[in-house]
């Protein structure tokens, strides 16, 4: 015991000599292992919270929704499903999508919104429930009181209590806020690419079945059906049967089927937590491989500072294991002071992304603890073994060698090193501006551990950079495509098809301002219809606009082909990604699933070809568009139910939505301007959590660098009092060790840099592409990035031996080049 | 060229302290070839690292080429040395990274002499070692190196050559050759101070100071005469 207090306090003093490189080690192992320890359990955390969240508000195995326009009379659809075994619970629903006045006081909010009349009777819902987080339920008999979705009331700082208007006048009381699994994570009713930002621009208005029918004058109409499965029922069997019986009953309606979990919103969030895990732990090993190359470095330059004593204890025929002990106990040191700084940094990452994840994506229940042991566990592990490893393979070296080789080498030369390589060569520049080079061809193994540390620290940020510019890059694609004509324009849906020539559509075109000025110049009625792309196996879901040929406002932007078909065929207009995904070219023909008008609120779905007659330049794949001439195979042409309006000049997009709202049978009303604000709204978030990212790369290649100058130095005292008694000043060694460290710098920066590109690609081209279907994301990395990456990562590196510089003028000239004897 | 007055160096260590050199006055003419004798701990050292500027005295005045060095100097010690000063160690203490022709070519090039290529070949040249200017350090003989060392005293073009016991890595022969090659030096107006703890070499000097304890104990001819460097045993 004493002897080991002995061994440790000696080790101590070695660290005590190198402070401020062991305390960058430790710090980049904190990194590691905080991120590790603290988030290594959130995948674990959130799927259990999520598990428990779905479980407890009895998130629907099955849901049957209707065509768009389609109703079912409520008793009858209820009494098919009656007649099918397997059913636990069956809860008819009416859900109608609208617009909200949310207004209190001088903060105006109009939103999109969705009714959502749910069956309070008998102590419902069974499925579905609803999770109340503020104020109250509402009482099964209650009439003009609803519940608001939580993040929205939230969003906009509601207080139960407060009056929201439906479109169309309905006034009601907002009793409580409240959260139903299938709207965990609210996505916006339109495709737009942005499924996260549905929360504040979507409110979800939950009331009573009866009242929602009398308000729609739906009586006893219902439009959608929930479903609980039995235990142990052949879901596949059960959904083929009810499937069947309903389109057996209901032969004028399409009826579709979705599984709960197939439910968008919640396999986005569960692949999130993945995915998020997965990022988390591979930056932790990014950090952890830097920490672990910093600290073999310190480790060998210790190990060669007491080489001569370990050669001297090996003539006195000291066991090995005891000299490699005290190089090890600083291996362990090391390893001890990441722990003790990594832990508690594990805790403050933990609440940190607990909180965040709280705010951004709240859930009603969780489950345990983000603390996870077992995580906790094995950062510990990794923390210690790592450096040790690290310390343990020089040591190892050291131990090894013939004892008359370790205290041989002392005042003889050391080695070259690779400088061998350029004998005879005829460099340009003196001696002196030759030194950079030719010291980091003299020590080439702790020249490429530097190099390797920098460019891992740049491969991260490269990385983060990268993902930022792509995203960036393809909102901005987004971003030109939707602007790049008419930016001031609106597009009015409407709650359903109308002629043309109606009267309400007419109407439109005669909005006049208070002072009688007119606030329309164009209007245009076009046609909007959900759908399903075929081709082969491939399938993929789509928003088809219906768009008149010679728009006055605005056409699809075209990167190839053309706006009209050869009639052959209907020509449809796709998406570069929806093209490739479904494996087409422009002129090939493919399978258009849509909706066709049978009768008034019949709709049923039919199979159409179609011909891809050309790409158009959004990103977002579902966004696919066809000419209304051609619209005949819907059996809606000559109707309308989006209405593209250009304001008149000085018209703002908040007078016409005022003006509108409280028209009847308008559903949305959207501005480019605020699909550009919500794209900014993401952007801020995102670009934050980015730049925080290469914040940390940066200061990572930082301390690497700092510590690999600062080994150096120690390294090559004797040399550098050479020069001070030769008279070089201070100023031009350090000047010396910038350009080495600018070299190293540029070779990491560069390797880093393509090591990063080829991290980001293979990323976003297997993961990425999969992880975000709707979108094509555009691969890039901006060349002001790359400057940036590059200056900041090559000056950073390159200035450390300025800060060195203290250590520079401390050496003291007389005792570093005085024999001891 | 050099005069120490009353140079004193003593360093506090806790409540007692040592005087490394204790009040040491001496004058070196342009041109003169001395040894400084004395056992090891005497203050040898001290006194060459005063006169070369890497030290200050703590009472006491030196000045080197009409330049005052004593702590109260306000003149840049860096740039004295450059100028003035050309150092040879024990330990050699050449740059491992360069090769020979490099390593003296680095002092000629430190005093920006224009064709410090040319100016260190003949360096080499006079000091015997044209044939092995593409070494490196760790390549060469012990001799080789501080010859090597040497001619990078040489390429400053500097009046006063220091030389801390430069034969104590050396073998016998070698370190002769190395004295000679030193003591030539005075042909060329260099002042030349060379430092050892052996009487037997303190020999070839005309002039010898020997210390001890700090103090000048005698200062003139060799003890025993001067004697050619052929004659000497030890
Ligand atoms: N930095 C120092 N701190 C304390 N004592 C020192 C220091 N440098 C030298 N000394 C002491 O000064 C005396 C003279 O040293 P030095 O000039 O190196 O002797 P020499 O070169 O003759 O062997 C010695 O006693 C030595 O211990
Ligand atoms: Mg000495």
């Amino acid at each position: 015991m004493k002897k080991l207090f002995f061994w440790l306090r000696w080790a101590w003093r070695d660290l005590r000599t190198r402070w401020t490189q062991v305390a960058a080690i430790a710090f980049i192992i904190a990194l590691a292992t905080g991120i590790f320890a603290g988030l290594g359990g959130q995948e674990t955390w959130r799927i259990a919270s999520m598990d428990l969240s779905y479980e407890s508000l009895a998130l629907h195995d099955l849901k049957i929704s209707l065509t768009t326009g389609s109703l079912l009379p409520q008793s009858q659809a209820l009494a098919v499903l009656e007649d099918i075994e397997g059913l636990a619970a069956v809860e008819p629903r009416l859900v109608m999508d609208t617009m909200v006045d949310a207004s209190q006081g001088e903060q105006t909010i109009l939103v999109s919104g969705r009714v959502i009349g749910v069956d309070f009777s008998q102590g419902g819902p069974q499925i579905e429930r609803i999770h109340i987080d503020q104020g109250r339920l509402q009482h099964p008999n209650e009439v003009g009181v609803v519940v608001l979705e939580t993040k929205f009331s939230r969003h906009y700082d509601l207080q139960p209590g407060n009056r929201v208007q439906l479109m169309g006048g309905e006034e009601l009381t907002a009793v409580g806020f409240g959260v139903t699994p299938e709207y965990f994570m609210v996505m916006p009713p339109e495709q737009t690419g942005f499924d996260m930002l549905g929360e504040s621009s979507m409110a979800i208005v939950y009331m009573a079945l009866p009242e929602a029918q009398a308000i729609y004058g739906y009586d006893n109409q219902v439009n959608e059906i929930l479903i609980q499965l039995a235990e142990g029922v052949d879901h596949v069997q059960i959904e083929e049967e009810i499937f069947e019986q309903m389109s057996a009953a209901f032969p004028q309606i399409g009826i579709f089927l979705t599984r709960g979990e197939d439910n968008p919103a919640r396999v986005m969030m569960y692949e999130d937590a993945v995915e998020d895990q997965e990022m988390l732990n591979m930056i932790a090993v990014f950090f952890l491989i830097g920490a672990s190359l910093a600290a073999y470095n310190l480790a060998g330059r210790l190990v060669e500072s007491q080489q001569r004593q370990i050669g001297i204890g090996m003539a006195l025929g000291l066991p090995r294991w005891k000299l490699a002990l005290r190089p090890l106990l600083v291996g362990l040191q090391i390893a001890f002071f990441g722990l003790l700084l990594g832990i508690p940094l594990g805790y403050v990452f933990t609440q940190l992304f607990g909180n965040l994840m709280v705010e951004m994506a709240p859930l009603p229940f969780y489950a345990g603890s983000l603390l996870h042991p077992p995580s906790f566990l094995i950062a510990a592990a990794l923390g210690i073994l790592l450096p040790l490893l690290s310390t343990f393979i020089p040591v190892i070296q050291a131990v090894r060698k013939e004892p008359l080789e370790t205290l041989q080498g002392h005042l003889a030369a050391k080695d070259s090193g690779l400088n061998r390589w350029l004998k005879g060569a005829r460099l340009p520049g003196n001696t002196f501006s030759q030194l950079p080079l030719k010291n980091i061809l003299r020590s080439p193994k702790r020249s490429l551990l530097t190099i390797a540390g920098i460019a891992m620290a740049i491969a991260l940020l490269f990385m983060f950079t990268g993902f930022l510019d792509s995203f960036l890059g393809t909102l901005d694609q987004m971003r030109t495509s939707m602007l790049y004509r008419s930016p001031e324009r609106l597009v009015i849906i409407l709650d359903f098809f109308y002629p043309v020539d109606h009267e309400q559509v007419d109407d439109l075109q005669n909005l006049e301002t208070a002072d009688g000025q007119l606030m329309v110049s164009t209007m245009e009625p076009w046609l909007r219809l959900g759908g399903h792309l075929r081709q082969g196996e491939q399938e993929i879901e789509t928003m088809l606009e219906y768009f008149p040929i010679n728009s006055q406002i605005w056409v699809p932007n075209l990167l190839r082909g053309t706006l009209s078909g050869s009639g052959e065929f209907p020509g449809i207009i796709l998406s570069n990604r929806a093209a490739r995904d479904l494996g087409l070219d422009v002129g090939d023909v493919l399978v258009l699933e849509h909706p066709f008008q049978e009768g008034l609120f019949s709709f049923r779905t039919e199979e159409t070809e179609v011909q891809l007659i050309g790409i158009h330049d959004s990103p977002i794949r579902g966004l696919s568009y066809l000419a209304l001439d051609d619209a005949e195979f819907t059996g809606l042409s000559r109707t309308t139910n989006m209405i593209v309006v250009n304001p008149a000049p000085g018209v703002r997009v908040d007078d016409i939505r005022a003006d509108l709202f409280y028209q009847p049978g308008i559903l949305t009303i959207n501005a480019t301007s605020t699909m550009l604000d919500f794209m900014d709204e993401l952007l801020v978030m995102f670009v934050g959590v980015l730049r925080v990212m290469q914040i940390v790369g940066l200061l990572i290649a930082f301390l690497i660098a700092y510590n690999s100058t600062s080994i150096n130095i120690d390294d090559r005292k004797r040399e550098v009092a050479t020069m001070f008694a030769y008279g070089v000043g201070i100023r031009k060694v350090v000047f010396s060790e910038i350009g080495e460290n600018l070299i190293l710098g540029l070779i990491g920066t560069v390797t880093g840099g393509f090591l990063g590109w080829w991290v980001l690609k293979q990323m976003m081209l297997t993961r990425m592409e999969t992880m975000i279907e709707e979108m094509e994301l555009l691969i890039n990395i901006s060349p002001f990035s790359i400057i940036a990456a590059v200056v900041l990562g090559v000056v950073l590196v390159s200035i450390t031996p300025i800060i060195n510089a203290r250590k520079l003028k401390r050496i003291d000239i007389p005792s570093t080049l005085r024999v001891i004897e | 060229m050099i005069k120490l007055d009353n140079v004193t160096k003593s360093y506090e260590m806790g409540p007692v302290s040592v005087n490394a050199l204790l009040g040491v006055t001496l004058g070196i003419e342009r041109g003169e070839f001395v040894v400084v004798l004395g056992p090891s701990g005497s203050g040898k050292t001290t006194l060459l690292n005063m006169i070369g500027g890497l030290d200050t005295p703590t009472s006491g005045s030196v000045t080197v080429s009409h330049r005052q060095l004593t702590s109260s100097g306000s003149i840049d010690k860096f740039a004295f040395r450059r100028e003035t000063i050309g150092f040879i160690f024990q330990s050699f203490n050449l740059f491992p990274s360069l090769t020979a022709l490099e390593n003296v070519r680095f002092a000629a090039d430190m005093k920006g002499i224009s064709d410090a290529l040319a100016v260190a070949k003949q360096c080499l040249d006079d000091v015997g070692l044209s044939q092995r200017i593409d070494h490196f350090p760790h390549e060469l003989s012990g001799g080789e190196q501080q010859r090597v060392a040497i001619a990078r005293a040489l390429a400053t073009g500097n009046p006063v050559l220091l030389a801390d016991e430069p034969t104590g890595e050396l073998d016998f022969r070698t370190g002769i050759q190395i004295l000679k090659l030193l003591e030539s030096q005075i042909k060329a107006d260099k002042t030349v101070l060379v430092v050892t703890h052996n009487r037997e070499i303190s020999r070839v000097a005309d002039r010898v100071v020997e210390l001890s304890s700090g103090e000048i104990v005698s200062d003139g001819d060799p003890k025993g005469g001067r004697a050619d460097i052929s004659d000497l045993h030890w």
